[in-house]
């Protein structure tokens, strides 16, 4: 069966800088979560994916065809939400998701209605006729979040969606697009593990632009185990990779049991990202 | 302060801004100026020489009158028997300076009109005085016994200035040229909307308050930023007019006094003109500098960047209409202290003038000075003493509120960020109204006379007319007979100096209109050439006509440049760009909506223009007889279309310009997208043959 996206050898570098290196995978229905550190490649892979950039080489398929020949009726089916982005000054919410339905070719009655519902959604309706360029930080996520899910696309590329939420909004965020992951394909691009912890159902680790694993949370967590432990506080030693400091301890990386008293840690997905991303060496 | 300037000059579209001004001065300017570089040089040489042997000169000058006498006298005889008078006509000599193409004429009569000038000077100032003293006599009203007093007490100073009687040029159409002010104002507004808005939207203003420094200190760094700004800016503005000036006319004494200049004849200052070129510097430095915290209390005040847009644009449109008002009304306030002649310096330099302060009659100086830096002063008081809430704290609501219209389509919104989200209308108004707000050059004395004459001439040469251009030609020759007659009785001693200068002066007078009438002899003799070769022309008074079809640059076409500058720029700088392109109409069809805007607004705005044009140019010389053939005017040559069809193709041709300007403009900034390379290459390539041909 065709995944709705498949990425094929997808390469792209910026003068003498590779920042994608054959990037492969296929994206179905699911939250996947794309987790790498500043600089490895993130921002570069959504934008060949949203076409606001051209690959060197390498191919996207869409349902089976490429993007590039899709054009305008891939976009048609994509909703993309960049980390920040400004919008027109003077424009209020309402105007600004009708403005972005109307570029995504809703008629204006039912924009109308999904601009509504999505407000809801994001907790923004008591803003609709606030302008934009007044809201705060967490708000203005909110906006893009909302015309992102405008036209309800087949995919949906969110960056740091989260960022700049207070716990209780990033809560409900994470909720909705939960819930819009069940039928739709959600790529999220993050740094911030907490994120997409109990969320993704599909993890792809990026490093210097080389998809270094990708999988099920379960399974990359599995594939971790023995290799990290928990130590009570007077054993830990300089010496010891320290990954991170717990209530009563510490959580080491060790391939050996580090000191009589550790006891084998089951592994977290922070644990995974200090795995993949933390310089180890075992 | 250096943060502040930093943080001005750091921002490219800013940049850009300036930039834009600069060349739109520099474009204004140009045409300006005087485009007789070559005549000017040759009439310097030509001064020099005579200098050097003056007695040689005036011989060579008494041959060439008696010559032209001879001539007209001839004409004369010759409209009597009935025979042909141009077989007799003069022709005008081109001895001096054969190569040059200028007549010994043309030299002479500039000359001697020099030389005559300390004299004619001298004369003025007594018939100012003699008058003066006789209403004097009569006039009871405060403010104007005050007046008149100040006049006799200026002008008795002034009558015995040493005016030059060499040759000056350049400088009084230079000090006439106000197009640098009305830049520099648009330069300060949008300088004083930055430094009271930006660090508040950029979120950097609680962070700047909790410093030691504090509210005042940045305050004053503003201040102070504002004011290097202001000396900065109008150098460079001063500059770049000066040279789009010298480009097309030579300067010529800059140590003279200004009152050597005809334009200046009643200045009421024994200035010289190196002295007036600082000092207008220095006040208009002043003026702006004034303007510019007045500009930052009210940016303080609105607290909105529209509100403060539009309070802006009303302000100065309420001093340029005070500009167009009654200048013949001397004292009044609104007429002589509004922003344009304050920046133009002009008015305090063209005739003594007082202003009615409640019947006191307060020297224009003295009243300058205390509305420019009372502003100033007011205005930092103002900027410290009101709560900072005003500006800095959060906006206080409307309770009223515009009725918000949404756009339906692309192109709708398109136009609704374009214009409004980018602050692009405000240009298009600042050109709209600068272009309102430049005044038709006014009309000559020769053109004056000239009009009288091509208006009484108008339409088909019929017999009638000949014989009226006949009798007049004999009426100078009398004019002319009688000078040498009266001459004569001088010299015996039977009439006085005072009456022989009476009609020496009716005579200079006569002989300027002469110039003139023989032009329009030219112009019949043109247009009889034509109409032997079956080409219809008609007489008609030209002068409006050619300036509307002269080649100038359209101010629109500097919007095309601003246009991509706007869309494409602003929405890079947001990041916004990118989630457009993510969506299936975010790139070909707001690509079209920008297309079509910047098409449809320059090709509004040129249209608009043209219309100012011709209501400008109707008002003052008239366009008469559209329906004539384009060979009626001198540079109309041959062709036989109308001259409204001629304007019809013009305008044509604009909206054609502008639609591919346009297109071509939007695809090059889609395809670059660079706030400064792009706007700059685009705007070489559009002013570079213009430049080329100064060069």
């Amino acid at each position: 069966m065709t995944a709705l996206l498949s990425i094929r050898e997808l390469s792209k570098s910026y003068k003498q800088v590779k920042a994608l290196q054959g990037f492969s995978c296929d994206l179905d229905v699911g939250i996947h979560a794309l987790l790498g550190p500043n600089g490895s490649g993130k921002s570069t892979l959504m934008n060949l994916l949203t076409q606001n950039l051209e690959q060197d080489r390498g191919e996207i398929l869409f349902k089976g065809e490429s993007i590039d020949s899709l054009g305008s009726a891939y976009r048609a089916r994509l909703g993309f939400m960049p980390q920040t982005a400004g919008v027109p000054a003077g424009f209020t919410l309402y105007e600004f998701l009708l403005y972005m339905a109307c570029l995504k070719g809703i008629s204006r009655k039912e924009a109308k209605s999904q601009a509504e519902k999505l407000m809801e959604a994001v907790e923004l309706s008591d803003c609709k006729n606030r302008k934009v360029s007044t809201f705060s930080g967490g708000m203005k996520q909110r906006a893009l979040l909302a015309q992102a899910l405008l036209g309800e696309p087949d995919l949906l590329i969110l960056d740091e969606p989260t960022a700049g939420l207070d716990p209780m909004q990033r809560l409900k965020v994470k909720n909705l697009l939960s819930a819009y992951g069940r039928k739709h394909c959600v790529l999220i691009a993050t740094h911030i593990v907490s994120d997409v912890e109990g969320l993704a159902s599909h993890l792809l680790l990026l490093k210097k632009g080389l998809l270094v694993a990708h999988g099920a949370p379960r399974d990359l967590k599995a594939s971790l185990i023995g290799l990290f432990w928990d130590l009570p506080a007077p054993e830990l030693l300089h010496s010891h990779s320290l990954v991170k400091h717990l209530p009563a301890g510490a959580r080491v990386f060790s391939a050996e049991k580090p000191s009589p008293g550790a006891v084998p840690a089951t592994p977290d997905l922070e644990d995974c990202y200090y795995y993949h991303f933390g310089e180890v060496s075992l | 302060m250096r943060y502040e300037l930093k943080k001005l000059f750091s921002r490219r579209f800013f940049l850009l801004f300036l930039l834009v001004l600069l060349l739109a001065n520099a474009i204004l300017a140009y045409p300006q100026a005087p485009k007789d570089k070559d005549f000017r040089t040759l009439l310097n040489t030509f001064f020099e020489a005579y200098e050097k042997e003056p007695d040689l000169y005036h011989r060579e000058y008494l041959a060439y009158l008696e010559a032209k006498e001879l001539a007209v006298d001839l004409q004369i005889q010759a409209v009597i028997n009935g025979e042909d008078p141009e077989k007799f006509a003069f022709n005008e000599p081109m001895t001096l300076y054969p190569e040059s193409g200028v007549t010994d004429g043309e030299l002479y009569t500039a000359l001697y009109s020099r030389l005559e000038y300390p004299r004619s000077y001298r004369l003025r100032i007594e018939e100012i005085l003699q008058n003066t003293e006789k209403n004097l006599a009569v006039v009871t009203d405060p403010y104007m016994r005050s007046y008149l007093n100040g006049v006799l007490e200026t002008y008795r100073t002034m009558a015995y200035l040493p005016v030059s009687d060499g040759y000056v040029s350049g400088w009084d159409s230079y000090f006439r040229y106000h197009g640098t002010g009305i830049l520099l104002l648009a330069a300060v507004f949008m300088v004083a909307l930055f430094l009271a808005v930006a660090d508040r939207e950029g979120d950097t203003e609680s962070i700047l308050y909790a410093t030691k420094k504090g509210f005042r200190g940045v305050l004053g760094s503003k201040i102070s930023a504002l004011a290097v700004f202001c000396v900065f800016t109008s150098l460079a503005m001063e500059a770049v007019a000066l040279a789009a000036f010298s480009m097309r006319t030579p300067f010529h004494g800059f140590t003279e006094f200004l009152a050597s200049f005809e334009d200046y004849a009643l200045c009421p200052h024994p200035l010289y003109v190196f002295e007036f070129f600082f000092l207008r510097l220095g006040l208009r430095i002043l003026t702006l500098f004034s303007l510019g915290t007045l500009f930052l209390l009210m940016a303080r005040m609105l607290n909105n960047r529209f509100l403060f847009l539009a309070a802006g644009i009303g302000f100065i449109g309420l001093h340029a209409m005070w500009n167009g008002g009654d200048v013949a009304s001397l004292g009044s306030l609104t007429a002589n202290l509004n922003l344009f002649r304050l920046l133009e310096g002009n008015n305090l330099v063209t005739r003594y003038v007082a202003v009615n302060l409640f019947g006191i009659s307060v020297p224009l100086p003295l009243a300058y000075c205390v509305a420019v830096m009372g502003t100033a002063a007011l205005s930092i008081l103002l900027l410290f003493l009101l709560p900072r809430r005003l500006t800095f704290g959060k906006r206080k609501p409307f309770k009223w509120k515009l009725p918000v219209y949404i756009p339906r389509t692309v192109l709708g919104f398109e136009a609704k960020k374009l214009f409004f989200s980018t602050g692009l209308l405000f240009p298009i108004l600042l050109i709209l109204l600068s272009k309102s707000l430049v005044p038709a050059p006014p009309l000559t004395y020769k053109d004056e006379i000239y009009r009288s004459y091509m208006t009484a001439l108008e339409g088909e040469l019929t017999p009638e007319k000949e014989l009226f251009l006949n009798e007049e030609g004999a009426r100078f020759r009398a004019l002319f007979e009688k000078e040498k007659e009266y001459t004569l009785l001088y010299e015996a001693g039977k009439i006085s100096f005072k009456e022989l200068s009476a009609l020496r002066m009716e005579v200079r007078t006569a002989e300027i209109r002469y110039g003139v009438f023989t032009s329009i002899l030219e112009e019949v003799t043109r247009i009889k050439a034509l109409n032997e070769k079956d080409i219809p022309a008609v007489l008609l008074y030209p002068k409006g006509w050619d300036a509307l079809f002269a080649p100038k640059i359209d101010l629109f076409l500097l919007l095309i440049l601003l246009f991509p500058a706007f869309a494409y720029v602003s929405e890079d700088r947001q990041g916004f760009r990118v989630v457009m392109y993510a969506s299936p109409k975010g790139r070909s069809h707001t690509l079209w909506a920008k297309i079509i805007l910047s098409a449809a607004t320059t090709a509004t705005g040129s249209l608009l223009l043209l219309a100012m044009d011709v209501c400008k140019l109707h008002s003052l010389h008239t366009l008469p007889l559209a329906a004539a053939p384009l060979a009626s005017l001198p540079s109309g040559g041959i062709e036989t279309l109308s001259l409204a069809g001629c304007l019809a193709i013009g305008v044509m041709i604009r909206i054609l310009l502008c639609i591919v300007l346009s297109a071509s403009a939007a695809l090059l900034a889609y395809k670059f997208r660079h706030p400064i390379l792009f706007p700059l290459l685009w705007a070489v390539t559009l002013f570079l043959p213009l430049l080329i041909t100064a060069l």
